[in-house]
């Protein structure tokens, strides 16, 4: 199915629209700057906010996984724990996202 | 520091994400090609709208038919947990050059956002500003590269299953960082709690709720944490005299 000159105009816009979009959100909070840097809560806040972010984030990539059938997202739980149990011993990044994805990999490629 | 070695370092902290980025962008050009739009919709797509659920979730509804607007709010809510991301960088994008400033905000996403807070400045400021815009470009550019594949070649491109468990990883290791950091875990657990709360509740937005929960909860914890130690300062003895 080819699209019209007219649909690929119309996704243009939306283009242009969503790029407009990304830079309203995303400037934002460097245009109300002033409001983080007063010390007082949302300073204490603005600390904390990173963990919680990288926390939930966490959760929001492993939504599609499905925990009530069959794999029950045990292949996901065991290259987490990897990665945890290989970071916190080694404290090296790379190695434990390395050998957790290749296990990962390789549970749900030849495993299942 | 050399920019050449400054430039690796960039790079060898970019690999997981282009490991993650990359197919995800071809399957994005796979699909951009499948609805027939014009292929070098899909790249520039990719250049400039550069969110990767915002841009399947534009094709999806215009698939559906769905108007202008709707497109635009869904995305704008969907993209809104960006704004939460900029006020990590205040002092360390401050000394940057304009227009590595202005880069960097824009390329502010989950990934550029997870590996920069990973990443402790580096020791001078000029050398910092290199890193990060080495950084930013790079991931942005596997984004685009994907996309370009995928749109133009991704009926050739066999799918390696289960690439995108390095981002959850890559998350998981930057939180226990943050964690061992900090030693407080009360922050996680709000989080936790407004993150199942949300699911319940509104589970399509649950990241976005999440995080104002979680601010709004801070918020209340971190007033009383303030007050309890105002008052405790004031509580305290006397030290002993200093013979």
């Amino acid at each position: 199915m080819t699209m019209t000159y007219a649909s690929n105009l119309h996704l243009l816009l939306i283009i242009a629209l969503l790029f407009f979009s990304a830079i309203l959100v995303r400037f934002f909070p460097f245009w109300v700057k002033s409001w983080f840097e007063r010390p007082g809560v949302i300073k204490q806040v603005g600390a904390i906010l990173p963990s919680i972010i990288m926390f939930l984030l966490i959760f929001h990539n492993l939504e599609n996984v499905v925990w009530v059938e069959a794999p029950y997202g045990i292949p996901e739980v065991i290259a987490l724990s990897c990665a945890a149990v290989l970071y916190l011993w080694r404290k090296n990044l790379l190695l434990a996202l390395v050998v957790s994805t290749g296990l990962y990999l390789a549970i749900v490629n030849y495993l299942i | 520091m050399w920019h050449k070695k400054i430039f690796l370092k960039a790079f060898t902290l970019s690999i997981p994400i282009c490991i993650a980025y990359l197919p995800l962008g071809v399957v994005f050009g796979l699909v951009f090609e499948n609805e027939g739009y014009y292929w070098l919709l899909g790249p520039v797509m990719s250049l400039l709208v550069y969110g990767g659920a915002v841009q399947f979730l534009t094709l999806s509804m215009l698939d559906q038919g769905q108007g202008t607007i709707q497109i635009l709010i869904a995305c704008f809510l969907l993209a809104v947990r960006n704004l939460f991301y900029g006020s990590a960088f205040f002092t360390r994008f401050s000394t940057f050059s304009k227009l590595t400033r202005i880069y960097m905000i824009f390329a502010l996403v989950d990934a550029t956002y997870a590996l920069l807070l990973a990443t402790p400045s580096l020791k001078t400021k000029k050398d910092d500003e290199k890193f990060c815009i080495y950084l930013g470009l790079l991931i942005h550019v596997y984004w685009i590269v994907g996309t370009v594949i995928g749109a133009m070649f991704g009926n050739l491109i066999p799918e390696i299953h289960g690439l995108n468990i390095v981002l959850p990883v890559l998350f998981l290791i930057i939180t226990l960082e943050h964690y061992t950091k900090s030693k407080k875990l009360w922050p996680f657990a709000i989080a936790m709690l407004a993150w199942f709360f949300m699911q319940y509740m509104l589970p399509s937005y649950a990241l976005v709720g999440a995080i104002v929960i979680s601010s709004l909860t801070a918020i209340v914890i971190l007033k009383l944490i303030n007050k309890t130690d105002a008052k405790n300062i004031n509580n305290l003895e006397p030290p002993d005299k200093i013979i």
